[in-house]
């Protein structure tokens, strides 16, 4: 995986590094040569490469010396808008609430008028020349940054450190520099190498219009604009040179950039499940008064074994949790249970069924989904945020159940009122973030619940609530448990959580079921393995009185 | 995130409040727009009178232009005649053609309105279904090959500076080297619209391999979400899960660069012009500038940043439609 | 206008393809349109106020003039049928009978001076004035029943007659003389002496001229021109010359100015006839005003000429179109000289002798970008410590026309249109641009002007060319200015169509379809 990222990354830095070895040496080896008159127009030829230009110059060595003038303005006029964009971006963000705004507003105008154009009028100001040029391309780029910059500071300062610092009263140039920047600095290099590609190109462009580089000196944009006439006049070969460097420089730069940001965003890297259809059936032998009965799944990655093994059954009706520490691969059993193991993990079992379903086998995904319904932890991202919850919450019976948008919304809405959501109606015409997280989840429960599934698993459900929903939540799931007789597997970390809730528990630990125990027996007196026991001297009590009353 | 409580708070019409914040917002940018025209003219250095006098003018000559120009007036007084007319309407006469910079601006505005808008509409309908594809084809580290060589043809097509682009496209699909020749080589009323497939054409190219690349990126990190997982979870086919559920999400960040990446197609269009031959804004800002056409640069200056700014707004208004939340602030500062 | 585009808008990318099938060159049928290309957009549509090319291509299509230029440095009849210098303060006249403006009435010799009149005020601002009657001024008398016009110049200057051929000293009808300002902007009916009028002008994007019914007053050129002229012609500008060649090829123009190396493009293909002509010149100009680098210094001066290699400045001004010239002025004007033996020769060595270390700055405006960076490289190897500014038209005729010491070298570059050396002999001697004259090297140099003075008093060829010599010596020797190169026009046109060139003249007006 890394090796890909690095593919792009690598070509990009190799491609740069010719390009500096370039600009470092050419000058001193080349100059004399470049600055020679020779004949006028010639074509290519073993003393000129690539040809001579209008006044006899050699185009190659001429094209080799540019580049380091060229590349010494696309880093100054890149320094200039990244530097001061920061420093504008992050001051902003510094500023008292109103000001703050109003800058922010002004910097929207500026972002807002074309760049090219900007650089076009400030060349103008300052009149033809390189210094010019790096200044109003530097100039330009600035407002660009400078709202990136106010974006990603945006996020940082909602940030509890830097909240906490302010609280504390460090000073805002502080806070800056100790929390802002550091935690800003990736995303702004990423951007940095993108930029670095706009820069030079812009700096072509403006030697196109004649506001660039001034004679004696020559940049690559200067030599494409004076080999501009001969392009289609029967001497095309004299653009080759500069424009083979720009783009060479160019791409340098945008792989570079995108391999920076890949390799920065890590969550892009290994993402959805695959739910890759397997061709095994189960063999074991199956054991009575299971709904679903898993034998000796284990699950591996890499060669590596991350689940080792584990054999469990769940009863018609039954509760079972599974506790453990995060990494102890009790999710990962879940997961592997309802046929949705991320990409690239293997897992193997000498039986896994639910009721008559054989779920090492290609199961259809319409059953599969009318089996086995999930709920999630919830942080606030289990729902889409683009969309209403009424659309999200009734695609499930569209697609399955082929039911109509009218019998699909009503059947939720009943749902809804199960689980005690409140309004239902106008839940339903609501996007998830005017939720709030407990709301949230009782949607996903009755999601769950409207295909009335056999089997819920439920991952997490509690973890990222308020206490107090928290004991909602739970009292709710053991109500529809004890309603309806639907079996639910929970799967947490929290031995409070599960001993409140389940019959039976799974103790996991590094992969192994290292206890099994029921719900009622969970003490640290009755507890047999080590583990178990440092897990429940570290709980406090959690019960659920009134879930029965 | 978000409480109940905030939601009962936005649901008194989150369009009105957008509506009234954006319309001042328009009034603000165009104030500053009308300040900093005025004074940036006055910057540019050289004497518009002198131009205008030529090369056979003698020295009296030059001071009558500048007398008949208004430009023997302190600078408040022609900021004041410049402020009102404007707001009345008239942009003033251009110096160079004596005709009202209005004339020549709506002479102008058709050629880059019409590049620029099917520009923006054919970067946003490829770069957005080329970047979900690879983006959805590369997930999870399949298919390194085709991630590899989508970055480097989308990074050398981006890097090659437009009118090197511009006049390879006329080579080959205009004076029929390599092609037919297909299309005509620069804007002609003869040949009408087909005037514009090449400008278009080479316009939308760069962009084209910008946006997508973002839409890729954007497509890896919008499919990692737990939203997919939830929709994986509900086993709802592949296409409802990419076009349903992500597409929207991916909208929001995408056109939020694009916003940029559009408004920096005007920008483009000064190198696309030139070479076709299209008498647009961008050249003419440039001519402009040249001739020291000052009536004209400030009104150009204006109405290209009233498109720009008018172009972000056109964007977040997509965006509110496809998620009202965005409605809270400017795509540009949120 | 908007509307008309929201079509485009939608279709482009479907129709695109269908439309463009359909099209294909336009030289198919009979045609009675042309399309033809200016650099950049007219600033005006006065002629008197005419001021840079594409000015004097619509000025020419839209007014005539009294006298019209002709092959060999002759003339041909316009709105005048006859004309007489009684010596070279006194001209007369004869307007053809039955001319007509574009609002149908008659162009009478009251018109006729009336318009001449106006060109010749000082207060009218014409960049021909000085070019057609130097510092006299001119008193134009018609006589309605003999049909004359008589002219009266309060001094000598026999460049009068060819003066009137110019573009600027169009006729304006009493139509446009009423409304100025509608005048420049092209949009009095009326107005309009010549073949065409303006039917319709869209800055920027095309102007479109149509031909006159009830026009005939066609000039009299010794050969006649064949062909008939076109019903309508368009013109478009577009600057970038590459693309003015690209639309020829594709069939999109008829008529294209070609000013670089791209015309090679054209070499070989019998589609297209090119026409070249040499109208203008190059030459280095030093300010000498006193206390700058090259005053009192001809030696310093000379240096400069043994550095530069005048056929590398050609080669690389042109793309090799041009040739090296020994004055002024182009081979084809009238007692230019072709003397070689008057220039400074080069001299590599001694240049860099007299260079070494001095310092001076170079002007030239960017139509001459590559020739400037030339003189300033080769300047550099010969030791002088240069700098290059390539400005852009205005702001380089502001910097050398304010005499001053803020350049010392200038690349003058003449668009010689009336095909006589006075206007250029005139930039390096006579009065300064400081005090109302043409001359930017800032000296006077009462010999050279005495010469001019003198040819200009004389209505004799030969001794007017005798003089001219003089002058050309003059400044030759105290080497003034460099001779460089001329920096020719040429225009393509499509096969079918056809236009004449009058010496270093091609003109507009003698456009023809010819098929």
């Amino acid at each position: 995986m890394s090796r890909r990222r690095n593919l792009g990354l690598v070509l990009g830095l190799s491609l740069l590094g010719v390009v500096v070895v370039i600009a470092v040496l050419a000058p001193i080896l080349f100059k004399t040569g470049a600055d020679e008159l020779g004949q006028r127009f010639a074509p290519p030829s073993a003393d000129h490469w690539l040809g001579t230009d209008a006044a006899g110059h050699d185009v190659l060595l001429r094209s080799l010396v540019a580049t380091r003038l060229t590349l010494l303005m696309t880093v100054a006029a890149t320094a200039i808008a990244v530097a001061l964009g920061v420093l504008l971006g992050t001051s902003v963000w510094l500023m008292p609430r109103r000001l703050r705004e109003l800058c922010l507003r002004a910097i929207d105008a500026m972002v807002a008028f074309p760049g090219l154009l900007l650089a076009l009028v400030v060349a103008a100001v300052l009149g033809a020349g390189g210094s010019s040029a790096v200044i109003a391309i530097g100039v330009a780029g600035i407002p660009y940054f400078a709202r990136l910059t106010g974006n990603l500071a945006a996020k940082v300062s909602q940030r509890e450190f830097v909240s906490t610092a302010r609280l504390l009263g460090v000073s805002p140039v502080r806070i800056a520099f100790r929390h802002l920047l550091p935690n800003m600095s990736e995303p702004l290099l990423v951007l940095s190498a993108s930029t670095f590609a706009g820069t030079l190109t812009a700096i072509s462009a403006l030697s196109f219009v004649g506001l660039g580089v001034q004679s004696p000196s020559y940049d690559w944009g200067k030599l494409l604009n004076e080999a501009l006439p001969s392009l289609l006049a029967d001497r095309p070969f004299q653009l080759v040179g500069p424009a083979v460097l720009i783009v060479v420089t160019g791409l340098a730069a945008v792989l570079i950039g995108d391999g920076l940001a890949a390799a920065a965003n890590p969550r892009a890297a290994r993402t959805a499940a695959g739910g890759a259809s397997t061709r095994r059936t189960s063999q074991g032998t199956p054991r009575d008064g299971y709904l679903v009965d898993v034998q000796e799944l284990s699950i591996e990655y890499d060669g590596k074994q991350l689940v080792k093994g584990i054999s469990f059954g769940i009863r018609q009706g039954e509760i079972l949790g599974i506790v453990g520490e995060s990494g102890s691969g009790k999710t990962l059993t879940a997961m592997a249970l309802a046929q949705l193991l991320p990409d690239g993990l293997i897992s193997n079992a000498t039986r896994m069924t639910l009721g008559d379903l054989d779920l090492l086998g290609p199961v259809p995904p319409g059953l599969m989904a009318q089996t086995v319904g999930l709920v999630y932890q919830d942080p606030g991202s289990t729902f889409n945020p683009a969309l209403r919850m009424g659309t999200q919450l009734t695609e499930v019976l569209r697609t399955h159940r082929r039911l109509g948008a009218q019998a699909a919304r009503r059947r939720i809405i009943d749902a809804l009122g199960t689980v005690r959501l409140s309004k239902p109606e106008q839940r339903m015409k609501q996007h998830p973030h005017e939720l709030s997280g407990g709301m949230r989840q009782r949607a996903m429960i009755a999601a769950a619940l409207a295909t009335e599934p056999r089997l819920i698993i439920a991952d997490e459900p509690t973890t990222a609530l308020d206490v107090t929903v928290q004991a909602e939540i739970l009292r709710e799931l053991k109500r529809l448990n004890s309603e309806f007789g639907t079996s639910i597997m929970v799967i947490s970390h929290d031995i409070g959580v599960v001993r409140a809730l389940c019959h039976r528990v799974i103790v996991m630990y590094q992969g192994k079921a290292v206890e099994e125990i029921e719900a009622a027996h969970l003490t640290v007196a009755s507890a047999q393995h080590s583990y178990t026991k440092a897990l429940l001297e570290a709980t406090p009590e959690l019960t659920l009185e009134n879930s029965h009353g | 995130m978000a409480h109940a409580a905030v939601a009962e708070h936005r649901s008194t019409s989150p369009w009105l409040h957008f509506a009234v914040r954006r319309l001042i917002g328009l009034a603000a940018i165009f104030l500053v727009l009308l300040v900093v025209s005025f004074l940036i003219v006055q910057l540019i250095p050289g004497d518009p009178a002198a131009g205008l006098a030529g090369a056979n003018a003698d020295l009296a000559d030059i001071e009558r232009i500048r007398h008949q120009l208004g430009l023997d007036q302190p600078l408040w007084q022609r900021f004041i005649d410049y402020a009102g007319g404007v707001l009345s309407g008239d942009l003033g006469t251009s110096f160079m053609y004596r005709q009202p910079v209005l004339t020549i601006i709506e002479n102008r505005l058709p050629f880059t309105a019409t590049i620029a808008l099917a520009g923006i509409a054919i970067v946003l309908l490829v770069a957005i279904p080329l970047g979900m594809l690879i983006g959805v084809l590369t997930q999870g580290g399949r298919r390194k090959w085709l991630d590899t060589g989508f970055g480097f043809v989308t990074g050398f097509l981006d890097s090659v500076p437009g009118y090197v682009m511009a006049t390879f496209l006329v080579v080959m699909f205009a004076l029929g080297i390599g092609v037919l020749p297909l299309f005509p080589p620069a804007y002609t009323p003869r040949f009408g619209s087909a005037s514009f497939v090449l400008p278009i054409a080479a316009i939308v190219i760069g962009p084209i391999c910008t946006v997508s690349r973002v839409v890729r990126r954007e497509t890896a990190v919008v499919l990692g979400n737990d939203y997919q997982r939830t929709a994986h979870g509900w086993r709802l086919p592949a296409w409802k899960r990419y076009i349903k559920w992500a597409l929207p999400n991916l909208l929001t960040s995408t056109l939020t660069v694009s916003g940029l990446v559009l408004t920096g197609l005007i920008g483009g269009a000064v190198v696309i012009e030139s070479v076709f031959a299209l008498p647009g804004l961008g050249s003419g800002i440039i001519k402009a500038i040249l001739d020291r056409d000052y009536p004209v640069i400030q009104a150009m200056v204006i109405v290209i940043g009233m498109i720009a700014a008018l172009i972000n707004l056109l964007v977040d208004i997509l965006l509110g439609l496809i998620d009202e939340r965005t409605l809270g602030g400017s795509h540009v500062s949120a | 206008m908007l509307r008309q585009f929201a079509v485009p808008v939608a279709l482009v990318a479907a129709v695109g393809v269908v439309v463009a099938g359909c099209g294909g060159p336009a030289s198919s049928g009979s045609r009675d349109t042309l399309g033809m290309s200016l650099n950049t957009d007219p600033a005006t549509f006065d002629p008197a106020l005419a001021k840079g090319g594409d000015d004097y291509t619509v000025a020419r299509l839209l007014f005539d003039t009294v006298v019209r230029k002709d092959e060999g440095n002759t003339l041909a009849g316009g709105i005048a049928s006859e004309w007489k210098a009684i010596d070279a303060s006194n001209y007369t006249f004869t307007i053809r009978a039955g001319l007509k403006c574009s609002d149908g009435s008659a162009i009478t010799p009251s018109v006729v001076a009336a318009s001449l009149t106006r060109f010749a005020a000082k207060d009218t601002g014409s960049s021909g004035r000085t070019l057609a009657t130097g510092s006299a001024k001119a008193t134009f008398t018609p006589d309605d029943t003999a049909g004359t016009v008589k002219a009266a110049l309060s001094k000598p200057w026999s460049d009068f007659l060819t003066g009137l051929t110019l573009p600027q000293a169009g006729i304006v009808c009493p139509a446009g003389l009423a409304d100025l300002k509608g005048l420049a902007a092209g949009t009095v009916k009326g107005a309009f002496s010549g073949p065409y009028t303006l039917t319709s002008s869209q800055a920027a994007v095309s102007y479109q001229l149509t031909l006159r019914d009830d026009y005939s007053a066609w000039p009299t050129f010794a050969q006649p021109l064949e062909g008939k002229p076109a019903k309508q012609l368009n013109l478009m500008p577009i600057t970038d010359i590459a693309t003015i060649a690209t639309q020829m090829l594709s069939g999109s123009l008829d008529v294209g100015g070609v000013n670089d190396e791209n015309v090679v493009r054209f070499a070989d293909n019998s589609q297209f006839t090119s026409t070249t002509a040499a109208n203008t010149t190059t030459y280095l100009l030093f300010n000498e005003r006193p206390g700058t680098v090259f005053a009192d210094r001809p030696d310093l001066r000379a240096a400069v000429a043994q550095a530069i290699d005048a056929q590398a400045f050609s080669d690389i001004i042109s793309g090799k179109r041009g040739t090296t010239i020994a004055t002024v002025g182009s081979d084809k004007v009238a007692c230019v000289n072709t003397n070689k033996q008057l220039l400074v020769a080069a001299d590599a060595a001694a240049a860099k002798a007299t260079l070494t270390g001095v310092k001076f700055r170079i002007v030239g405006t960017t139509l001459l970008r590559g020739g400037n960076e030339y003189i300033g490289e080769a300047l550099r190897k010969a030791g002088a410590k240069v700098t290059v500014s390539s400005l852009d038209n205005a702001n380089w005729a502001t910097v050398t026309a304010a005499g001053g010491k803020d350049w010392d070298i200038n690349v003058q570059g003449d668009n010689n249109q009336l095909g006589t050396l006075t206007s250029s002999l005139l930039r390096v001697m006579g009065p300064a641009t400081e005090n109302g004259g043409r001359n930017k090297m800032g000296l006077v140099n009462d010999e050279g002007y005495g010469h001019v003075q003198k040819a200009m008093s004389e209505v004799d060829k030969s001794a007017q060319c005798a003089a001219l010599q003089g002058a050309q010596k003059s400044f030759l020797q105290r080497v003034d200015a460099i001779p460089l190169a001329t920096l020719p026009t040429t225009v393509i046109t499509a096969s079918g169509v056809g236009i004449r060139k009058f010496d270093d003249y091609i003109d507009p007006a003698t456009v023809r379809i010819t098929d």
